[in-house]
């Protein structure tokens, strides 16, 4: 019986996986003192993505959030996300800027890092951003993203942990299933074939819960070793989330695991953000029935509702089904990429094109041929020859053969965006110039986040929304609404 | 590779678990015709509680209801399910009566039997309605309640299989799994210890997706040669009730299996049955997260809303975990019966009364004693010494014991209810008249359920459900509605 903890995912991966990014330090502000109290070992938090929608949806300054946030829990570390190369989708971010992005984040109060390579092959660059956390005292978890295809065996992943884990700087590794496909199966061997590769440190588990397995799965990595595990409050959890506080603390305790969570603070972080989902308009997290096509196509549960929306452009929407089919054979053809940003992201516009266009690899995005260069490290395993020989043909890549990405320094970074902060320099990197204005003129950030209250004004809200009427009035005790169109 | 047939529960368990078996004649009739079409190996339509609700809640004739529903799918085997001693919840009817039951359900053009006793007792029960029919030609399959306890083991059920099929009336089993609880594990032992001793007869699976397990359960089952299985339209699928006849599909199809279904007509009865809902205020099928919770007390997902119900009665209703922990202690303690109909209705009783008493076994319910003395049959496991002399020392106890279950002749019963014709017996042994007056006066079953087709209307329903205001008032271009209490 072990004694498990818990990370928090509510306010990033939760907020990621359901509210597409559209959380503000707002809507979490009122409750992170719960939140705080509750026991999980770290809070994630942080993430570039995230950092850009403030801004530009928002006009919510992210770095003032941040310190929101982070002086609203003082006693959980936060923890922040990044890919080894890059802070903006789909592009390689230079070395200096990558370095500063911790650097920032550690001054700004991130006591805690997540770090990943879908590939598993830039072992430099994960190791010396760990460095850079660690020389601000910070942890540094290195993370092994699960994908399943012949090269992605358990041995893969032994060989993968052992190497991550070898730096002194690197406290932990996690085992992270962003598309919810790993089976309870799988862990049975994987989970023992990582801990006995990864010099004895800890690992985390985050599975998410897109086809009702990833608690089993929790449970198995909990009997096999692990116990560190990611979970949401229960309307960011479940779906293409990961599973609820609420049902994992049950679930271990029937196995008869502990925890140090005070399930009391529970109940109420859930209540304010039903009320926060229910106001705003965004998705209460409930969980999918087994669907063994998210297996196959492992097409990550956010990004479907991307492509869907993609090929309602063409109007083929009633393509998708053959679109999931074809991220597969794409995936197959580029040698096995994690579904992972930025690799996700171009398998699926890959996937689009062949679809729409009726021909396969009629053209290529400028990140396809970038990781055909080695712009993101080589391939897990090669890309099939006959599409090589298409991308080796694209006029594009005269430019870029035998290049690797633009790697200024920081110094030339500085003189390019002018005399500002650090903290700027980052937002300005992140996002358009306009942007920022916009966001500066909004003024300061709100503390937060007004929730409807009344049931009446709530169905005003849904019954505007859906109704067709030109005209429509309501009156009650104490309201009179009026809309006219 | 299997050929996997299907067997449609949209019209009987569907709604029994999710809609508490108010599904009106009229609600079903508009798309029967599709379902009818559909390719289903047979469709279950007949609960034993269905003449009872009709009649007393809806002043519905059940005849009538079945005939229009049986004429609109001329196609279809038409499916009855009858617990081998009794029509009604809880009580025990005169096997005459049982027998009549069954000879009408044929005459009125059912084609196929399950039967089931919860405690595998009563085989002579289940061969002689069996036999009936059989007389009329028709399909009977006896029923393996699944559940889990130390006496039922892999051993008990073979046994059980083998005492069910020794009758040439008896054509399938069924393996039944009300509580959702049975794993994939589990079926890898089981499914093979029941083949080997059902004399070659062809098995059935019917599980509950209480926790997102049963499309699994499905998938392993089939592996193992069971190649029949139970689902429901989506909207009438998942959580307390089976899995969704959609994702079942495509979960066959990546799995190499075959069926015969036209999955085109799929969507149309769905949202057929979604509007259904929504306009009657009926619950909409969600698949529930995994919940280790469910193995203990074994409450079939329909029961927890009774049992919640019951507390708040008592101003209890946060007391509901001890009431799930106090059913899991009653049902070990009652010699494990299985958790369905008339022991999960039982036991829960017993269960809520322990706790709202606060003292254990104080009440006892007449049909708790019936079940001790045998009249149910002989319990599985021996109840707990104590317990027994509790219930035996009931005031009750002496009376009930002197007066087993009447089995008057059918001449018997025509005299009592006065000369009606054998279908109107049927109503007046199970429902008191003033009811069948009321259902007669109401005139012919409706053939179809207004649906609300507006989505201002539907915003005005909900707006007057949630109101607390005394004065409402409403008004679009084409609607005027006010409110005053």
């Amino acid at each position: 019986m072990a004694h498990v903890q818990v990370i928090d995912q509510t306010i990033r991966d939760g907020n990621q996986s359901l509210w597409g990014m559209r959380m503000q330090a707002g809507m979490a502000l009122p409750v992170a003192p719960l939140i705080d109290r509750t026991g999980y070992s770290t809070v994630d938090f942080v993430g570039s993505s995230m950092f850009e929608i403030m801004v530009r949806h928002a006009h919510e300054d992210p770095w003032a959030g941040l310190d929101l946030i982070v002086g609203a829990m003082p006693r959980t570390p936060l923890r922040a996300g990044l890919r080894c190369h890059g802070i903006i989708t789909m592009s390689v971010t230079p070395d200096d800027l990558m370095d500063l992005w911790v650097r920032r984040l550690c001054a700004h109060g991130v006591r805690s890092f997540w770090i990943h390579d879908p590939l598993h092959v830039n072992l430099a660059k994960l190791h010396r951003l760990a460095k850079v956390a660690k020389e601000a005292d910070a942890e540094v978890v290195l993370a092994l993203m699960y994908s399943a295809s012949p090269i992605h065996t358990d041995d893969y992943y032994a060989d993968k942990a052992s190497k991550l884990a070898a730096s002194p700087d690197v406290d932990r590794l996690i085992l992270y299933d962003m598309g919810g496909i790993m089976t309870p199966e799988r862990a049975r061997t994987l989970v023992p074939a990582v801990l006995a590769h990864c010099h004895g440190k800890p690992v985390e588990i985050h599975s998410h819960n897109v086809t009702g397995l990833a608690p089993l799965v929790y449970l198995e990595a909990v009997r096999a070793g692990i116990d560190i595990v990611h979970t949401c409050s229960r309307p960011l959890a479940n779906g293409t989330s990961l599973p609820s506080i609420e049902m994992t603390l049950r679930n271990l305790r029937l196995h008869g695991h502990t925890t140090d969570i005070d399930m009391s603070l529970l109940g109420p972080v859930a209540d304010h953000f039903e009320r926060v989902a229910r106001t705003a308009g965004f998705t209460i997290g409930v969980p999918n029935e087994y669907d063994a096509w998210m297996i196959e196509h492992q097409v990550p549960g956010g990004m479907t509702g991307t492509l869907r929306n993609q090929l309602r452009q063409y109007a083929m929407e009633d393509r998708l089904d053959d679109v999931l089919m074809e991220t597969a054979r794409v995936r197959r053809d580029l040698g096995y990429p994690a579904m992972a940003t930025p690799f996700s992201q171009l398998v699926g516009v890959l996937a689009v094109m062949n679809v729409v266009t009726g021909q396969r690899y009629a053209s290529f995005p400028d990140e396809v041929l970038q990781y055909a260069c080695g712009w993101y490290g080589e391939p897990n395993a090669p890309i099939d020859p006959e599409v090589m020989d298409r991308i080796d043909s694209h006029p594009r890549m005269r430019e870029l053969r035998g290049t690797q990405p633009p790697n200024p320094s920081l110094a030339e970074i500085r003189r390019q965006y002018g005399n500002v902060s650090d903290d700027e320099l980052i937002l300005r990197f992140l996002v358009a110039g306009p942007h920022i204005d916009a966001m500066r003129a909004a003024g300061p950030v709100r503390r937060d986040y007004p929730v409807l209250a009344s049931p009446e004004l709530e169905q005003v809200r849904e019954l505007m929304t859906t109704s067709t009427a030109r005209h429509l009035e309501i009156l009650s005790e104490g309201l009179h609404v009026r809309l006219d169109r | 590779m299997a050929h996997v047939r299907i067997i449609d529960t949209t019209l009987r368990d569907g709604q029994q678990s999710l809609w508490g078996m108010q599904m009106r004649a009229g609600m079903a009739l508009p798309v029967t015709p599709l379902i009818d079409r559909v390719g289903y190996d047979v469709v279950d339509l007949v609960g034993s509680s269905m003449m009872e609700i009709m009649v007393r809640n809806f002043a519905e004739d059940p005849w009538e209801g079945l005939d229009l529903l049986v004429r609109s799918m001329p196609h279809s085997r038409i499916r009855a399910g009858l617990r081998n001693t009794g029509i009604i919840s809880m009580s025990v009817t005169p096997d005459c009566l049982m027998d009549l039951w069954v000879e009408r359900l044929c005459v009125h053009g059912v084609r196929s039997f399950w039967i089931y006793d919860v405690l595998h007792w009563n085989i002579a029960k289940t061969h002689r309605l069996a036999a009936i029919a059989k007389r009329h030609d028709a399909e009977v399959v006896a029923a393996l309640m699944y559940t889990l306890s130390p006496v039922h083991t892999d051993a008990f059920y073979a046994a059980k299989a083998g005492l069910l099929s020794d009758s040439p009336a008896i054509d399938r089993l069924i393996l039944y799994d009300t509580a959702g609880v049975l794993t994939p594990e589990r079926v890898r032992t089981l499914i093979p210890a029941i083949r080997q001793a059902c004399r070659g007869r062809t098995l059935e699976i019917h599980a509950h997706n209480v926790i997102g397990i049963a499309p699994l359960t499905y998938l392993e089952a089939i592996g193992l040669g069971v190649d029949i299985i139970h689902t429901c339209s989506r909207p009438l699928a998942n959580g307390a009730s089976l899995p969704s006849v959609e994702t079942t599909l495509r979960n066959l199809k990546l799995a190499g299996h075959t069926h015969d279904l036209d999955a085109a007509l799929l969507a149309p009865i769905a949202s057929h049955f979604e509007r259904v809902a929504r306009t009657a205020g009926f619950a909409i099928g969600q698949p529930n997260e995994y919940d280790q919770w469910v193995f203990e007390h074994q409450v079939p997902g329909g029961m927890t809303g009774t049992l919640r119900n019951q507390l708040a009665q008592y101003g209890m209703g946060d007391r509901l975990d001890a009431v799930l922990h106090e059913v899991a202690t009653v049902r070990r303690e009652l010699g494990y019966p299985g958790m369905a109909t008339p022991f999960s209705q039982l036991v829960g009783v017993l269960a809520v009364m322990n706790i709202v008493n606060g003292d254990r076994y104080r009440t006892i319910p007449d049909e708790v004693i019936q079940y001790a003395i045998g009249h149910y049959g002989q319990p599985v496991a021996p109840i707990d010494p104590d317990v027994l002399d509790r219930i035996m020392s009931a005031p009750r106890a002496g009376e009930i014991a002197a007066s087993p279950p009447p089995q008057p002749s059918l001449e018997e019963l025509r005299e009592q209810f006065g000369g009606v014709g054998d279908d109107e017996l049927i109503l007046r042994y199970l429902i008191a008249v003033p009811f069948i007056d009321k259902m007669k006066a109401a005139g012919p079953v409706p053939r179809d359920y207004p649906l609300l087709r507006s989505p201002a209307l539907e915003q005005a329903v909900n707006l007057m459900s949630a109101g607390t205001a005394r004065h409402l008032e409403l008004a679009t271009a084409d609607v005027r509605l006010e409110l005053r209490r």
